[in-house]
């Protein structure tokens, strides 16, 4: 009997059809939220975390109010500093009540984990962010530039994102919600307290497309971070069992 | 089928629990150790909290871990401290975590009206959980355990906070339960699986000790179990086991491994005999 033999090429492209069809593809950024949305809507993905939102909302708006009285305006190294607030302080407020929450663990064991609901989180919380960002930079006086402003707030403000994002995903432990406050004092908060004048100047001066090319690349990576996070592995809810 | 296979688990240097292997079908599996032996370890393996240092856990022949939410999807656990929300009610809170569960708004609806009457709760249903009980709070935490109606039930230490008719109410409903579920108890309270276990497993200096029917567990004392109101009279090698007042005399209970004639009488082993018997001399 005459058996046609399938070239090597023909045995590559059969097993590649077979991979592809008995393997469950990674979920895409759009799949997850939708996914995500479908099951639990935005009343069950942010349940309970009222207290956190509106104490976030409220220092945010406390430190603008702030600014806004101070007589000294140093106005893009500001704008860098502030920008992220609203991010850093509703993931850090969120994450710490809903670690130190005693449902922690039980949320772990279900279907949609508590893990995957704060990567959603996190992400509406970076697009109510950008919508601030874009607002402020559209409020300072007309003498200041619009694009520059908002260049240097979304840099600041993925900096914060990619950083965080990339220390949750790589580290695990209790402290790990910590994390975005760290980011923020390091990366935005020190360069303003330390080079004060001197860093108003370097914003004032740089030139606007390497601000955008940095919010632009800022943006990129933290997509690519957050990508990253939601394929990742379920891992162990990182504490001593000692019964 | 669930299938622990060759389990390690270390915390650096420190080995809770060793070489494990154990089987599940259908039926009531009651852990029973003391505290510190690993239990609540191998739950928070079992539920995917934790992770296996070494071997493998599998349901249906697939590792957990690669199930991932095909898995979590057939589970059901109540933690030993089961945290909820005071400002909702049992109705609120379980519409929450069933949509955490992946159930269908319009089923979690039905369901959870089932459940509230299956822990007769159908009363306060829509009270705020702020003034419940512990032993309410509990009975809420049972009920969302069986919200996707699991495949698996996990309860670690589930009656801590029952009071005894509660308690009696939940032997039954975990018998009825157990039917067509894998049931996996974790207790110190040894009534509470003595009458509902099929199989106890029980852990010893971090190994499995033994995984058997309870009759089969008690019959390995059988013939070392004496009772005496004179206790002050037993000359020979025992351990005691429990004291039980009556009037002015003390009935005591201890195991030996001597062959004894003096002035105390043999009697049938039970579970609680052989837990004081096995961990007499710590984890």
């Amino acid at each position: 009997m005459n058996i046609i033999k399938p070239t090597n090429s023909e045995k590559e492209k059969s097993i590649e059809n077979i991979l592809s069809k008995g393997l469950s593809k990674p979920d895409g950024l759009m799949q997850f939220c939708y996914k995500m949305y479908q099951a639990l809507g935005f009343k069950y993905i942010f349940f309970d975390l009222s207290q956190a939102i509106i104490m976030s909302v409220a220092i945010t708006v406390g430190f603008y109010f702030f600014y806004s009285l101070s007589p000294q305006r140093n106005v893009y190294s500001t704008l860098y500093a502030v920008s992220p607030l609203f991010f850093i302080t509703v993931v850090f407020l969120t994450e710490f009540f809903e670690r130190n929450g005693s449902l922690y663990e039980l949320k772990m064991t279900f279907k949609y984990t508590i893990q995957q609901v704060i990567i959603f989180r996190i992400l509406f919380y970076s697009l109510i962010s950008m919508v601030i960002c874009i607002f402020i930079s559209s409020i300072i006086p007309n003498k200041y530039n619009f694009l520059r402003a908002v260049s240097i707030t979304l840099s600041a403000l993925f900096i914060c994102a990619l950083f965080t994002i990339y220390i949750m995903r790589r580290f695990k432990g209790q402290w790990v919600h910590f994390t975005s406050l760290a980011v923020w004092i390091t990366a935005v908060l020190l360069p303003v307290l330390i080079l004060g004048e001197r860093w108003e100047l370097l914003l004032s001066q740089i030139p606007i497309g390497i601000t955008t090319t940095m919010a632009v690349i800022g943006f990129i990576l933290y997509l690519n971070e957050i990508k990253k996070l939601i394929n990742m592995n379920k891992r162990e809810v990182a504490y001593y069992v000692g019964s | 089928m669930l299938a622990v296979n060759n389990v390690t688990k270390k915390y650096n240097d420190f080995t809770v629990l060793e070489n494990i292997n154990l089987e599940f079908d259908n039926g009531v599996y009651g852990l029973l150790a003391p505290n510190g032996a690993g239990k609540t370890t191998l739950i928070k393996m079992i539920t995917t909290l934790l992770f296996p240092t070494k071997g493998e856990i599998l349901w249906e022949g697939t590792d957990i871990r690669a199930l991932d939410d095909k898995y979590r999807d057939i589970i059901g656990y109540l933690p030993q401290e089961f945290g909820y929300y005071k400002n909702y009610s049992p109705r609120q809170f379980l519409e929450y975590l069933a949509a955490l569960k992946g159930i269908d708004r319009h089923d979690s609806k039905g369901k959870i009206t089932e459940l509230m009457e299956l822990v007769a709760l159908e009363d306060v249903v829509d009270k705020k959980m702020r003034k419940f009980s512990g032993g309410m709070i509990q009975r809420v935490g049972i009920a969302q355990a069986l919200l996707n109606n699991p495949k698996i039930l996990i309860l670690d230490e589930p009656t801590a906070g029952l009071d005894p008719k509660e308690r009696v109410r939940f032997r039954n409903m975990i018998s009825s339960l157990s039917k067509d579920r894998i049931v996996i108890l974790s207790t110190h309270i040894v009534s509470d699986i003595e009458t509902i276990a099929n199989q106890v497993i029980m852990f010893k200096d971090h190994k499995l000790f033994c995984n058997d029917s309870p009759s089969n567990i008690c019959n390995t004392l059988e013939g070392k179990i004496y009772e005496t109101w004179e206790i002050e009279k037993i000359d020979i090698p025992h351990i005691l086991l429990t004291q039980r007042q009556e009037g002015n005399n003390t009935l005591v209970r201890f195991a030996t491994d001597v062959e004894y004639n003096g002035e105390a009488h043999k009697v049938t082993p039970n579970l609680e005999d052989v837990f004081l018997y096995v961990y007499n001399d710590g984890v």
